[in-house]
């Protein structure tokens, strides 16, 4: 996406069509988010993109579905998985990335098993050929200690997957996306990442201190191999969170197709990503543009998305659609909840 | 039995040996710095395979950068804590005088971000409740402490005091150690033991197996007086709550170090070996494993 070369003519097009005022805000927030040390290459190509997702691109999809329990998680992925437009799998490698992070009795912290065994099967049934299970803990060093902590070992017994530990996954490097990392043009990858056909990130919906939500997006911080960048993952914080965020984004679905199904069933409040409380919620969300997806689901939350830094950022750079979404499946009022913010974090408003 | 354990994992490990040298973190995967590291250790420590221990010695001297560290894998050009388990597996090798004494001379350089005393006035002293100016070491260079990267460093330091020939950057070494002991008291969590690095967000956070026993065995090298009941007592608590290879191996290692028993901690960890005489498939801790059920880390 970042790479596609700066196209002059379109540019103008699009800046005329959408008068000044929109490039001069967006010149002036992806400065203040992001734009910093970017070349203007790169700033230009974004500018472009952010101009043509506002303008004129077609909305993005978001399916919403109302799933009271676990126990009806299967049936509720089905109809959500067509809904929300997301891919054929027959014959492809799909990596399922749950969150992981770390399990604590009773907190909500990690992806809930019950979900990942639910859509382990729908994809074996429509044919995917391998099915890999995987998360980099930023926390734990040990994943099948993590796994059978959280429940996800247990679960996915008998199933037609195999669970990797993506901290210790044959890293190898790949092209950094031009403009969100700073001072490399290279980025380690797991090979479960770097060979997937299809990533399916499946986040808990939950609140986080530091990134205010934790979604589809930065869910995407397991995907870095610890063994490369350490435990916690300090490379995505002092390059920045919102950057590292967005650049992992985009680094990864330019390696393949990345789609989202989000865990809200039980959400998590307060002080997340780990200590926070548990929200019952009943919600499922899906759809192939993942900033969408976050967007939508921080407003169920409560949350303002102006807010979230990271979805301005995508917003500004045009790596996804935060204001032309259109939603599926539940009616949105039925799915709304206030949740409390992390601690001293401003989300409302 | 642990001869036994041990003869079958050596076996896993020599399987799983790349033609290039490494060992990669599983079978059939790119030799990386950490599992040849670790490997060539417990390859040293068993005294057996002297062949494999030369070629993997071989690829650990042709894999480091020209600032004198190590990367992920050999072509890694970010040296980074790696390092210190090169440092670690090449001590004992004759042949690495002068990779040693460039690999002492970027681990003495190796700084972290330094930050503030604590300052009571100041809202984020409130949430995390430690002394920034303190500092260990950096997974990543001129990046901020944490508790492994610190307690692997120090390891590497004991190991090149102990070698006289490395002795450029000693003085250096010696002073970021007395640093870095005082790094992992402040650290240290409220009920003992260590966690990755922050043992107050918000709420005060658990230790967790894998970085106290790391610290502990750093502790037992450099400054074993510092090491409480407590720390000892968490590594038990949460060795047994993890369950893992890693941890369990780590524990032994740690409390052997210190001079305790580790009989029930070992006694898992042999229960855990696979078929293929592994741990969990992983040539790194399949090696950390046979450090532990053999003679523990030779510095």
């Amino acid at each position: 996406m970042t790479g596609r070369p700066f196209n002059r003519r379109k540019f103008l097009k699009l800046a005329s069509v959408g008068g000044g005022t929109l490039l001069v805000v967006g010149l002036l927030k992806g400065t203040s988010l992001v734009y910093g040390s970017t070349p203007l290459g790169t700033r230009l190509v974004w500018l472009t993109r952010m101009l043509d997702r506002r303008l004129l691109g077609e909305p993005s999809l978001v399916g919403l579905s109302q799933c009271a329990s676990y126990a009806d998680a299967p049936e509720c992925l089905r109809l959500l998985w067509q809904q929300a437009g997301l891919p054929e799998v027959q014959g492809q490698r799909v990596l399922v990335k749950p969150n992981m992070i770390e399990a604590v009795e009773g907190r909500p912290s990690t992806t809930s098993p019950e979900l990942v065994a639910a859509l382990v099967r729908y994809l074996a049934e429509q044919g995917a050929r391998d099915i890999v299970v995987g998360d980099g803990s930023g926390f734990r060093r040990d994943l099948a200690t993590e796994a059978r902590a959280c429940g996800l070992a247990q679960a996915l017994k008998g199933q037609p997957a195999r669970l990797v530990d993506l901290n210790y996954d044959d890293p190898r490097p790949v092209v950094a996306p031009a403009g969100w990392f700073i001072g490399t043009n290279q980025l380690w990858l797991p090979r479960s990442v770097r060979e997937a056909d299809l990533i399916v990130s499946v986040p808990r919906l939950k609140t986080h201190h530091w990134a205010g939500v934790s979604l589809s997006l930065k869910n995407l911080f397991g995907l870095v191999p610890g063994c490369r960048y350490g435990w916690p993952k300090n490379m995505l914080h002092f390059n920045g969170i919102s950057r590292s965020i967005i650049g992992l984004y985009e680094a990864s679905r330019s390696l393949a197709p990345l789609v989202t199904i989000v865990d809200g069933i039980v959400g998590m409040e307060g002080d997340g990503p780990i200590n926070g409380e548990a929200v019952d919620h009943g919600l499922l969300a899906a759809g192939r543009d993942l900033v969408a997806v976050d967007t939508v689901c921080t407003q169920l939350m409560g949350f303002n998305p102006q807010h979230i830094e990271h979805l301005l950022a995508a917003m500004w750079t045009g790596a996804g659609q935060v204001e032309r979404i259109r939603t599926v499946g539940e009616p949105r009022e039925r799915l709304q909840r206030h949740y409390q913010a992390p601690p001293g974090a401003k989300l409302v408003g | 039995m642990p001869d036994e354990a041990v003869g079958r994992g050596v076996s896993f490990l020599q399987e799983s040996h790349n033609g290039d040298g490494g060992w990669g973190y599983h079978a059939s995967e790119h030799s990386v710095v950490e599992a040849t590291a670790c490997a060539l250790l417990a390859l040293q420590a068993s005294a057996q395979e002297s062949s494999l221990c030369q070629s993997g010695l071989a690829w650990l001297l042709a894999a480091q950068n020209p600032d004198g560290g190590w990367g992920v894998a050999e072509d890694d050009r970010q040296s980074g804590w790696q390092t210190a388990w090169a440092i670690l597996a090449l001590a004992g090798a004759a042949a690495a005088g002068q990779a040693l004494e460039k690999a002492a001379i970027w681990l003495a350089g190796d700084t972290p971000v330094r930050g503030s005393p604590p300052d009571p006035a100041d809202p984020q002293q409130a949430i995390v409740r430690i002394d920034l100016s303190i500092t260990g070491w950096p997974w990543l260079p001129k990046q901020s402490s944490w508790v492994e990267p610190t307690a692997l460093a120090i390891l590497a330091s004991t190991a090149l005091s102990r070698r006289a020939k490395a002795a450029s950057a000693q003085a250096n070494l010696q002073a970021r150690v007395a640093e870095a002991v005082r790094y992992l008291q402040d650290r240290r969590c409220e009920h003992g033991g260590w966690n990755f690095g922050n043992p107050y967000m918000f709420i005060a956070l658990p230790a967790r197996a894998e970085p106290t026993g790391l610290a502990i065995l750093a502790l037992a090298s450099a400054s074993a007086e510092t090491v409480q009941s407590d720390d000892l007592a968490a590594l038990r608590r949460e060795t047994k709550a993890d369950g893992g290879p890693l941890a369990l191996a780590l524990a032994v290692l740690a409390l052997k170090a210190m001079g305790e028993t580790a009989a029930d901690e070992l006694s898992l960890l042999l229960s855990l070996q696979q078929a293929d005489g592994s741990w969990s498939g992983n040539c790194y801790h399949t090696a950390l494993a046979l450090l532990a059920i053999g003679g523990g880390l030779s510095l």
